[in-house]
């Protein structure tokens, strides 16, 4: 592979990584802290608005660097991937501009006013402004994946010349906006951050009730969390299964990749763990969960659909668009996918077991240790699935455009990424990778040593001076 | 001038890079200021204090003009971002050490950490206006950049030519003219940027930090007006030569437009390409003066919002004489007039920009809107004993 798109992909996919550290933990942490606020106003019971201020507080740690990486994020389209942001941007640019105009705004001002408003500004004023700010944190989530969506599913578009070269024009805005694919990663991604929230929630308060220390108030946040979290978790998996049947429909290659499906099947089973030979376009080793026909049921609502396998696909988008590489790499994406999965089930039963243990929750020694350790693992499922979504577009950055079964319509507008990279020098790249890497890292690290400070002190009260 | 959708996009994506000035600017001038006015680590809370409930909603109008010149003109976008890769890296460095800084300084007791959250604060403030300012002078002057549909790429669109690492030393380098003019319009843009801080360190604060504020910003003010026209004057004699003239039509310019230039060119010159409005650029000239002026004679009564209007009004009229002069042109190119970028061939198309518009309409008022009312919300002044105040009193509860 080309050294600059190379360095060029690993920088933009570390920036990925890096930026979805901070903002799940936003998108639900926001909403949490509005719910608890609102129970202060509500009840007038001092532990709400203690709760609050100490989980806000910890928000507002998260949020700054959740910002600098979107920023840096914003602007690399147009630093690493020129030719992409040209290609695309009377399309993919639209729904940018208007996140920070509608949304990024929104969440960025009323935080402010949230977070230094305490007794300064009006309660209904501060109520309003903590759930301003979490609409539109979610709003802006919303915003940025109809602009991802567009690149797995160019929906509304068509290509035209113009007189700076070939590229994407707008034909149907309505279509970009309600493009369905857009619309499932956004619940998808909504739902990972309050599912993400709730188990940061939920262990920051074991690791306190574990010590026996403030325990009704950790016990009343673990409670909120554990509601909140499993009401989002399920939600999760429903909406998983309807996101997978969307890629199934408009992106095979990637849905052959996410199950290590190499041979076009009716009826085909769900692998349970699975390990691919590229070259031979073979899997070496297969698990199959004895349920047949499953996997056909969730992708195509049918327990005797056909599924088009990897082979094939590959030889009709040879047929389309000439020699190369059309599948993702397959086991990469197949466990990607898989993991991501397992760990969203485990969520749905750590937090019923929670909810469970709830009445001497204090005491519940096992569920509170497992609950503490967990805190990675949401961070990994979200990892996980951006890997899955990204790696799995592969070859492509703009996916060609399909119909609801998988036919390719509007071939001219599939862009590779190996065309999308900006004509920089290697220099460049290595330069801003390496320095964007030490420095992404030691903030998290500082960012991580700040909030385990904060959150292994607790709710004590003191002087809330900037 | 038409009134076409192109010259409506950028007066707004003027606006929002002068909504990120003129709001981002005063904390960047704040945070320059941090490192001068405030002296003991009470004083220099006081100084982030000042804009702690802002700064943030302020980025954001940098993030929304990268978005807007994204969706309404993405061959600029994709351009300038790429042709300035090193520059803007370090533009981004400087913010996200910025951000950071604010959050993380007061979160530890130690000095050493102290310490070095405020060094970073000083510098990276002082960097992101200063490059800020080189990159505009790099752009209004023309930069090396070429259009490939000339030569038949369909792809690329418009790309250095000039590879890493003169393209990013040209940038500073003042024997090139882009590179000496991208120099002077960073150093007025930092001396602005102080004024600023200045206005709202005023407006904001009282006591020994608004006092040290006013004695920097009597003595800033000369060294910008003097800069300030010094880059105006050299603005008047820029002049760009023209490779092929078949080749204009990848302007993409309307009919008359391209007559009037036609009517201009002498030799193979396009000169004093920055004076197609004459009264309309010198009436706004004499205006940013003018409000200078009454900036000065504010911040000599220390009074903090009237400075704030005028160091605003300032750099609004400032900032609309450089669009009015660069109109048509985006990005001039230094290697021949028709590679330029104009409004016209760097623009989305005229669905997207519609959309966009309506967009814009809708949303731009009521941003404005509850920002300002944020703003006065915030507006109570503080200082160094209110803020010792407040601190003892936290302790007694």
């Amino acid at each position: 592979m080309d050294f600059v798109l190379l360095v060029s992909r690993l920088q933009f996919a570390m920036t990925a990584f890096f930026h979805f550290v901070f903002v799940p933990l936003t998108l639900g942490l926001s909403t949490l802290s509005a719910i608890m606020l609102t129970l202060h106003y509500a009840t007038g019971k001092e532990i709400y608005r203690d709760m609050a201020k100490f989980w806000s507080k910890l928000f507002a740690i998260n949020f700054a660097l959740g910002v600098a990486t979107g920023l840096v994020h914003e602007f690399e389209f147009g630093m690493n991937w020129s030719v992409y942001s040209r290609f695309v941007g009377d399309i993919f640019g639209a729904p940018l501009a208007i996140e920070g105009l509608l949304a990024f705004f929104m969440e960025s001002t009323f935080m402010g006013v949230f977070l230094f408003g305490w007794d300064k500004v009006p309660k209904t004023v501060h109520l309003l402004a903590a759930w301003l700010s979490s609409i539109g944190s979610n709003l802006s989530a919303l915003w940025i994946l109809i602009a991802n969506g567009w690149m797995q599913h160019p929906a509304g578009a068509k290509v035209e010349m113009f007189v700076a070269g070939k590229r994407a024009e707008l034909s149907d805005w309505w279509a970009v906006v309600f493009n369905p694919v857009a619309d499932v990663k956004f619940w998808h991604t909504a739902t990972a951050g309050m599912v993400l929230s709730a188990i940061f929630v939920l262990a920051v308060s074991s690791y306190h009730l574990l010590r026996k220390q403030h325990v009704e108030f950790f016990k009343k946040s673990a409670y909120i969390a554990l509601i909140f979290g499993l009401i989002a978790s399920i939600g999760e998996v429903i909406i998983g299964d309807i996101h997978a049947h969307e890629v199934a429909k408009t992106q095979p290659t990637k849905l052959a990749a996410m199950e290590a499906l190499w041979d076009t099947k009716q009826g085909a089973n769900v692998l349970l763990a699975a390990w691919a030979d590229q070259k031979a376009q073979k899997n070496i080793i297969e698990i199959p969960l004895p349920i047949p026909g499953l996997l056909s049921f969730l992708a195509t609502h049918d327990f005797n659909g056909k599924l088009l396998g990897a082979k094939d696909l590959q030889k009709m988008f040879e047929a389309k668009f000439g020699p190369g590489e059309y599948i993702p790499p397959v086991n990469f994406v197949f466990w990607a996918f898989h993991i991501m999965v397992y760990l969203g089930f485990f969520f749905v039963i750590l937090f019923i077991w929670g909810l469970a243990k709830y009445r001497n929750l204090e005491n519940a020694t096992g569920f509170l240790k497992v609950a503490l350790y967990s805190l990675p693992l949401p961070y990994i499922a979200c990892w996980l699935g951006w890997a899955t979504a990204e790696v799995g577009r592969q070859p492509w950055i703009v996916y060609p455009l399909t119909d609801d079964y998988g036919k390719i319509l509007l071939p001219e507008i599939g862009l590779k990424t190996a065309q999308a990279v900006s004509p920089l020098t290697n220099i460049e790249v290595v330069i801003t990778y390496i320095i964007f890497l030490a420095t992404f890292t030691g903030l998290a690290i500082a960012d991580f040593y700040l909030l385990s400070k904060f959150a292994s002190k607790g709710p004590e009260k003191e002087a809330e001076l900037y | 001038m038409h009134f076409d959708l192109p010259t409506i996009w950028a007066i707004l994506v003027t606006i929002l890079i002068a909504g990120y000035i003129v709001t981002d600017g005063f904390d960047l001038g704040v945070g320059i200021l941090h490192g001068i006015v405030a002296k003991t680590d009470i004083e220099k809370r006081v100084t982030i204090n000042a804009i702690g409930p802002v700064w943030d909603g302020n980025e954001v109008w940098f993030i929304t003009a990268g978005g807007a010149a994204f969706a309404a003109f993405p061959e600029l976008y994709a351009a300038l971002f790429s042709s300035l890769y090193i520059a803007l890296f370090v533009v981004l460095l400087a913010l996200i050490y910025r951000a950071v800084s604010f959050e993380f300084r007061s979160k530890e007791e130690s000095e050493g950490w102290r310490k070095f959250w405020d060094q970073s604060i000083f510098w990276s403030s002082l960097l992101v206006a200063l490059l800020i300012g080189v990159a505009i002078g790099n752009i209004l002057a023309g930069i090396p950049i070429k259009n490939s549909m000339i030569e038949g790429d369909v792809l690329h669109g418009f790309v250095y030519a000039e590879k890493f690492p003169m393209s990013f030393i040209n940038l500073v380098n003042p024997l090139k003219f882009h590179g000496l003019y991208g120099l002077l319009v960073g150093i007025t843009t930092v001396l602005f940027i102080i004024m600023h801080g200045v206005s709202w360190l005023i407006w904001k604060t009282e006591g020994s930090i608004a006092e040290r504020a006013r004695s920097v910003g009597m003595k800033v003010w000369l060294p910008f007006v003097i800069m300030y026209v010094i880059c105006t004057g050299l603005a008047y004699t820029i002049s760009f030569k023209i490779g092929n003239p078949e080749n204009l039509k990848y302007l993409n310019l309307p009919q008359d437009m391209m007559q009037q230039i036609a009517s201009m060119v002498q030799g193979n010159v396009l000169p004093h390409a920055l004076f197609r409005f004459p009264v309309i650029e010198l009436i706004l000239i004499v205006l940013a003066a003018l409000c200078a002026v009454g900036w000065l004679i504010a911040v000599k009564n220390m009074k903090g919002g009237q400075a704030f209007l005028f160091s605003t009004l300032t750099f609004l009229f400032a900032g609309f004489a450089v669009m009015f002069g660069a109109y048509p042109l985006a990005v001039p190119s230094s290697i021949g007039l028709e590679h330029s970028i104009t409004i016209y061939n760097g623009c989305s198309s005229q669905l997207t920009l519609t959309v966009m518009l309506v967009a814009a309409i809708i949303f731009t008022p009521i941003v404005i809107a509850y920002q300002a009312w944020v703003y006065k919300m915030f507006l109570f002044k503080i200082s160094p004993e209110s803020l010792k105040r407040e601190i003892e009193e936290a302790a007694e509860h």
